[in-house]
């Protein structure tokens, strides 16, 4: 008697929790080995590309949180940063501290919020709850700066929507004493513990040729140890004045990812130690008539100030003809925004360079060859988030 | 200009000539203008040849020009060096038609293949010797190209509808 050799096809997604989403993955199986997997994407899709270009440019930035709503300043910082480079115009060095800490606190979110569903997908679900408890204190501080937890679209183009507020020094001091202590707590539970190492050695492997071939970026592409980040290759919005080191990897396993990320979260940390003790006072917007809303106080007894905020409000401004590519590193990777401008009041093509987008293309590569129970550990180990994968 | 860019931009006159027609900085960000039937043995020059050295191919956008038919959409491929820490941006143009078309690039970078699908998605244009171009973002059954110029922003297909013989009016 012979057997006849059949593969099943199986669909795991969209509507799955360890999808992180709605990723609808179709899984080739024989036996239990993977043969392929194809992500189907879309479900998520919302046209933010299209919309922006019916938008004014300042209309534009809360929609950029809804991208990657993990890393709400991240996007934010990326595309104020592309208009103002086709503005030409600079930022006092407060906005520049203020956005660099405000960005490193968004890498901690999620960050965070990777290592809690990470740990959820593989089994170790208490981790999720202490993750997401630190994780409060961050949320706290996007509170108190623009009293949106979440969607904080707290950055404008050429500065900041308000002052930073009065106990922001508390705040960002309470996460920089509670967080290298509680980070000790995760690496005691995960990183000696004998199933999560089991669960995350030697899986989703990608050697660094594999890993540049298929344009990933990110700490995914330094765990293969490619020692490329944006925020030393290009450095943007000041960072070449913080000490920090790029963690790196060696084998580019999904163990690999873990140890690059939490060293990620303790560099951000040291950038953020700095970025407080350095903190210049001054204004926080820059002073461009016409482009950046002026103060409150002279709009409301000033005429010529009021002039302009209400120009700025209804009519927008126009930004010169050109196009401009603005990398950022974001916590999944390299964000980018490419936006042209034909020198009218809106944009007249905004491409986003969506990391996750990219970062999940390699989801097939990961996983051939493995088993099916590592594919979860896969998804959770490029971190993905739907949001701006569809976009 | 650096002369890293300099270098490069020497090299790429040399290799492919008249085919290179043009180059543009603006700001720290140079860009080459090239004729659209080079780019295949551009992108594989910029990733095999020892002296370009373009490891990363970073990003593929299109922009649709609807008001220059013979120049109607532009390809913007986003190339970066790691090793020399370099990024340039290599535009084309392709004229307007029924299938606006250019090679794919996805044989010499695996990464351009969902890239280049998003682009066929979004914009309609056929990528010659893709393995698997398929629609990625938007539904199967979407007619139309949504990023081109001519889609309208506030319209939504109707998924059923009783009055089949009437259409309804597409509303700008």
């Amino acid at each position: 008697m012979t057997m006849a050799s059949k593969t099943m096809t199986l669909n795991l997604g969209p509507q799955h929790p360890a999808t992180h989403g709605v990723l609808r993955v179709v899984l080739e199986l024989d036996g239990e080995t993977v043969i392929s997997a194809t992500p189907h994407l879309g479900y998520l899709h919302t046209g933010i590309e299209k919309t922006a270009e019916d938008k004014l440019y300042y209309k534009v930035i809360p929609m950029t949180d809804r991208m990657d709503y993990l890393a709400p300043m991240s996007n934010n910082l990326g595309y104020v940063l592309t208009v103002e480079k086709l503005l030409g115009i600079d930022v006092p060095e407060k906005v520049k501290y203020a956005r660099v800490l405000l960005t490193e606190l968004t890498r901690l979110n999620s960050h965070l919020v990777w290592l809690g569903t990470h740990a959820l997908d593989i089994g170790a679900m208490s981790m999720l709850l202490y993750t997401f408890r630190e994780r409060e204190m961050i949320l706290d501080i996007y509170e108190a700066v623009s009293g949106q937890r979440m969607m904080s679209t707290y950055f404008r183009i050429g500065g900041l929507a308000y002052d930073l507020p009065a106990d922001f020094d508390k705040k960002v001091k309470k996460v920089l004493g509670v967080l290298p202590e509680k980070m000790r707590e995760y690496e005691d539970l995960l990183s000696n513990n004998r199933i999560w190492i089991k669960r995350l050695t030697g899986v989703g492997k990608l050697t660094a040729e594999e890993a540049l071939d298929l344009s990933v970026t990110g700490p995914m592409l330094r765990s293969t140890g490619v020692k490329y980040d944006v925020r030393k290759a290009q450095a943007y919005s000041g960072y070449e004045k913080f000490d920090f080191e790029i963690p790196v990897g060696a084998t580019g396993d999904c163990y690999d990812r873990y140890l690059v990320r939490m060293e990620e979260m303790r560099q951000s940390l040291r950038i953020i130690t700095q970025a407080l003790a350095g903190m210049p006072s001054g204004p926080h917007r820059a002073h461009v008539p016409g482009v950046v809303l002026p103060p409150k106080q002279d709009v409301l007894t000033q005429m010529e100030a009021m002039i302009f905020h209400f120009k700025i409000i209804t009519e927008g401004f126009k930004v010169p003809a050109g196009s401009y590519y603005q990398p950022i590193e974001s916590p999944k990777g390299e964000l980018g925004y490419y936006i042209v401008s034909d020198g009218s009041t809106k944009p007249y093509r905004m491409r986003v360079r969506p990391p996750s987008f990219i970062n999940l293309q390699a989801l097939n590569t990961m996983v051939t060859g493995g088993l099916i129970a590592d594919v979860i550990t896969c998804i959770g180990s490029i971190d993905i988030v739907l949001g701006e994968v569809d976009r | 200009m650096t002369p890293a860019e300099e270098g490069l931009l020497a090299l790429l006159r040399e290799q492919f000539g008249e085919a290179v027609t043009g180059h543009e900085k603006f700001a720290d960000q140079l860009s080459v203008m090239v004729a659209g039937d080079i780019v295949f043995e551009l992108a594989r020059f910029l990733k095999d040849d020892e002296a370009a050295g373009f490891e990363l191919l970073s990003d593929i956008s299109g922009v649709d020009w609807i008001n220059r038919p013979e120049h109607r959409f532009e390809l913007v491929y986003n190339f970066y060096s790691v090793k020399k820490n370099l990024r340039v941006l290599v535009r084309t143009t392709i004229p307007d038609g029924d299938t606006p078309s250019i090679r794919s690039i996805q044989p010499v970078y695996p990464g351009a293949d969902w890239l280049e699908r998003e682009v066929y998605d979004m914009l309609g244009i056929d990528f010659e010797g893709h393995p698997d171009l398929r629609r990625i973002i938007t539904p199967d059954g979407l007619e139309g190209w949504p990023h081109r110029k001519d889609f309208p922003l506030m319209y939504e297909a109707p998924q059923f509808s009783y009055n089949k013989d009437l259409p309804p009016e597409i509303v700008k």
